[in-house]
């Protein structure tokens, strides 16, 4: 089954010089994917992100999630649908200062109005799975960034999301929490077979995904898939990276 | 360039930051000046005011000045702390401290001239129209414009001074912090607001001691002073402890907090409380203050009215035994013509009294046939007949004391003690007597007393003029007749004694309506203050709030919840100050208006101000609030 389908997206800024940012992109993710957008920066990347996330609308072409078309749907419902379809994770965390660890993850289950029971059910499996149980009564800024992204993702996976979107999610953190944060979500895809959409600069923390697409400039570059051997992965997406990465033909301009 | 070119230019081409700040200054300023120009205004300094009222009125300056001052400090840290990137760039340039500071003094000198300037010229034109209101609204004579010298140059002195101390004082702010964190700004995270229970409790304590001072016995002045500062104490201590403390306890209740947008709001709000206490702490001394000189001065209208609307005569002329009969006859000649000059339809009694001692109080005896004569005057019932040993006890129905419907009592005048049975009626006519009730007793009687006690014998002649229904005013016949004939009994030589219920009126009413208008002008100008000030801080912290609101609606947060969170917290700063205002200003005006002898009920004049403040700032509210939520809105995805 299809989680999220892309068909022709276009999308253009409009301004003195209008920009091009996307051009035809066509992408499917199968439910329990786990798909890496790479690129370099100005590619586009992001703004695909906006379109799947629903935060940006598409100049033309059709985006769906789970068979849904966000961008006919009315201000409210859209909340409505973010909050119980998508999950957030952000580069920055986007975490409230003013609320407590286990405050933070619970917020989008009591916009929701849920029970307490279940919300008090879901918070104790959600926390031990990411590990951070002992740090649930905590602040926002009394706990380390690795942390602080766990919080983020248990809140985003809270509400069960068909589909989990993560911007750079490693981008602020040292290589020790990336690959604790990197695990996670690896858990999170194969144990609940959650669907995740991550994008990313950072080779390591790509090598987590079964399949990788390369946006160049606004368009689909590659696409490479996951073997057994994620050594090997990392291999070939630095590989691919320096291939699409670079000025392709200066490359080959070399004569001998 | 120069440093002070570029601490000018600097001020010039940011124009748009500065000009909240601007803005806010120069209008402290023009509130001020409005007001020094009516303490200094000739008309007021020359009225007959009693050492209160004047008292009253410079500690009203020191509270508009303390309030400027705080406004203005406010506002400054508020801007310096939204610049700290700018100044965190140029100590990265390699300003020293000392070049820094200079700009900042420069600036706001610089700002502060600006506000004064501009201030006291809206000021010159806002005295003029409350100086032209002042005698619409209330029936005063003009207060006329004057070119207030005095006032400008107290203004300017007090603002300078303010500005420059208020400089010196900021530039501590800015010295502590680190390059780093000027860079960063205002981005580091807040620390969570603390209460201490044991303050918070010192809070209750204070509040429940200023209670039990006003409540606990016969209020003195030890009293008051006592519940005034414990009271303003303990509104201190609710508002930076006990608040934050409640907001928190709110929280971390689940049931209650893990519910819809309740989550976002309590969390705000304890923050919002904890930053924004002094202001709201202020804001309630300031209109509790207001409530309570708005239902004094309501409590006190209504009781000098009612006075009048009770006194059914309008004219009382009263003259003794061992006047002159025949100049006490030219005398009620003399008024008599006077209120046909003055074209008043009236109809004349002219009646005996006698003051005794008897049942508890002082009591008027009166003949059954006079007080006939008044009630067919004044269309009350008649009294038909008394038996030798009847008679009839009249009190208006304002009196404390009650009498039963029926009884007998003891009637002495002297060494004579008489047995009377009674029956009681309340109605008007018992205003003849001063004070206590009027006794009706059969003819016979009284002639009996007024020949064993010639004394005692009060003369009294009463006019009587249709009741119109209205009160009187400045330009009423009643009035004009009332003041002429007071004036006229007043100066020189006269047998008898001579009172009118308008003249009465009309003189309590002027000498009080300056102190009431000015009382309410300052409440009005604390409330447009207070809701200035608000507006500004919830500007300020807009950005703020906008990034964390945009980064919820990411996650789902739609705007029906931004709207609840939102308009629970700019609700909450804008009427908790109210509430607890009239609250106080209940529970403190009771106990003051007892020992004031007054009998009027406290509460109907303290809820009819509040509520004034609580519609004037309902109007502040529903603007500021459309414009945050509009505001954020945009911002949302």
């Amino acid at each position: 089954m299809d989680i999220l389908e892309v068909k022709a997206l276009n999308k253009v800024y409009a301004g003195k010089v209008a920009t091009q940012a996307l051009t035809d992109i066509h992408l499917t993710i199968r439910k329990g994917e786990f798909v890496g957008i790479m690129g370099p920066s100005g590619s586009g990347k992001t703004t695909l992100l906006n379109m799947v996330s629903t935060i940006d609308r598409p100049s033309s072409g059709e985006v769906k999630i789970g068979g849904a078309n966000p961008y006919s749907m009315k201000k409210r419902e859209l909340a409505h649908f973010r909050r119980r379809q998508l999950g957030f994770v952000f580069q920055d965390f986007n975490l409230l200062d003013t609320l407590t660890v286990a405050e933070n993850i619970v917020l989008p289950l009591t916009l929701d109005r849920r029970p307490l029971k279940q919300i008090d059910s879901l918070l104790e499996q959600t926390a031990s799975k990411l590990n951070i149980t002992g740090i649930l009564n905590k602040r926002v800024y009394e706990i380390s960034g690795g942390q602080r992204q766990r919080t983020a993702i248990a809140r985003a996976i809270i509400g069960s999301p068909v589909l989990l979107l993560a911007d750079e999610p490693t981008g602020a953190l040292d290589s020790n929490s990336s690959r604790a944060v990197m695990e996670s979500l690896v858990d999170i895809n194969e144990k609940d077979g959650t669907t995740l959409m991550l994008v990313t600069h950072d080779p390591m923390a790509a090598s987590y995904c079964n399949r990788i697409v390369f946006i160049k400039d606004g368009k689909l570059a590659a696409e490479i898939h996951r073997g057994d051997n994620r050594q090997a992965f990392f291999q070939k997406i630095i590989d691919t990276l320096s291939f699409w990465g670079g000025n392709t033909s200066e490359l080959s301009s070399i004569r001998v | 360039m120069s440093f002070p070119q570029f601490a000018f230019n600097n001020v010039r081409r940011n124009a748009r930051a500065y000009i909240a700040y601007l803005l806010s200054s120069a209008f402290m300023v023009m509130i001020f000046f409005t007001y020094a120009v009516f303490i200094y205004h000739p008309r007021i300094a020359e009225s007959e005011m009693g050492n209160m009222t004047r008292t009253g009125m410079s500690i009203a300056t020191v509270i508009v000045y303390v309030f400027a001052f705080f406004f203005v400090l406010y506002s400054i840290s508020v801007f310096l702390k939204s610049r700290n990137r700018e100044f965190g760039i140029l100590t990265i340039l390699g300003a020293e401290s000392r070049q820094i500071n200079l700009l900042i003094l420069l600036e706001n000198m610089l700002i502060g001239t600006v506000a004064i300037v501009t201030g006291i010229a809206g000021g010159l034109l806002l005295s003029k129209l409350f100086l032209l209101i002042s005698t619409k609204v209330i029936d005063m004579e003009e207060l006329p414009f004057y070119w207030p010298v005095k006032a400008i140059l107290l203004t300017t002195g007090a603002f300078v001074l303010l500005f420059l101390f208020i400089s010196i004082f900021t530039l501590l702010f800015i010295r502590k912090s680190q390059v780093l964190e000027l860079l960063k700004g205002s981005s580091k995270p807040k620390k969570e607001p603390r209460a201490n229970v044991f303050t918070a409790m010192l809070g209750i304590l204070l509040l429940t001691i200023g209670y039990l001072a006003l409540h606990a016995k016969k209020l003195d002045e030890i009293g008051l002073l006592i519940a005034a500062v414990s009271g303003i104490a303990g509104t201190y201590f609710f508002y930076s402890q006990l608040s934050v403390w409640l907001t928190r306890r709110l929280q971390r209740s689940r049931h209650i907090a893990w519910k819809g947008a309740n989550l976002l709001w309590t969390s705000e709000m304890s923050y919002k409380l904890k930053d924004n206490a002094r202001m709201l702490f202020l804001v309630t001394v300031v209109v509790a203050l207001a409530c309570m000189s708005t239902g004094f001065v309501l409590a006190y209208e209504k009781q000098i009215r009612d006075v009048y609307r009770d006194d059914p005569f309008a004219v009382k002329y009263s003259s003794y035994r061992d006047s002159d009969p025949q100049l006490v006859q030219k005398e009620i000649n003399y008024i008599k013509e006077r209120f046909e000059q003055a074209g008043l339809a009236y109809s004349f009694i002219d009646l005996k009294m006698m003051s005794t001692s008897g049942y508890s109080n002082t009591i008027m005896l009166i003949s059954q046939t006079d007080y006939n004569h008044v009630a067919s005057a004044l269309h009350i019932e008649l009294i038909d007949s008394l038996a030798p040993s009847e008679a009839v006890l009249v009190q208006t129905d304002t009196a404390v004391q009650k009498y039963p419907a029926a009884d007998t009592m003891e009637l002495q005048v002297e060494e004579s003690v008489r047995q009377l049975s009674y029956t009681y009626r309340e109605n008007d006519i018992a205003t003849l007597t001063y004070s206590g009730p009027l006794l009706v007793i059969p003819d016979s009687l009284f002639a009996q007393y007024a020949e064993d006690y010639d004394g005692h014998i009060e003369y009294n002649n009463v006019f009587v003029i249709p009741e119109t229904g209205k009160l009187p005013t400045k330009d009423d016949p009643e009035t004009r007749l009332a003041i002429e004939l007071t004036n006229w009994i007043r100066d020189g030589q006269h047998e008898g004694y001579l009172q009118a219920r308008a003249e009465n009126y009309y003189t309590n009413k002027q000498s009080f309506s300056l102190f009431s208008f000015i009382g309410v002008f300052i409440a009005m100008i604390f409330s447009v203050s207070s809701a200035s000030f608000l507006y500004f801080k919830l500007h300020t912290e807009l950005a703020a709030d906008a990034t964390m609101y945009r980064s919820l609606s990411k996650i789902g947060l739609g705007s029906r919840e931004m709207n609840i969170s939102a308009t629970i917290q700019i609700a909450m700063l804008f009427y908790i100050p109210i509430l607890v205002a009239s609250l106080q200003s209940l529970v403190v005006l009771g106990p003051v208006m007892e020992v004031m002898n007054s009998t009027e009920a406290v509460y109907r004049p303290v809820l009819a101000a509040s509520a004034i403040y609580l519609a004037v700032q309902t109007v502040y509210f529903l603007i500021v609030r459309a414009r945050y939520i509009k505001k954020v809105n945009q911002t949302m995805v």
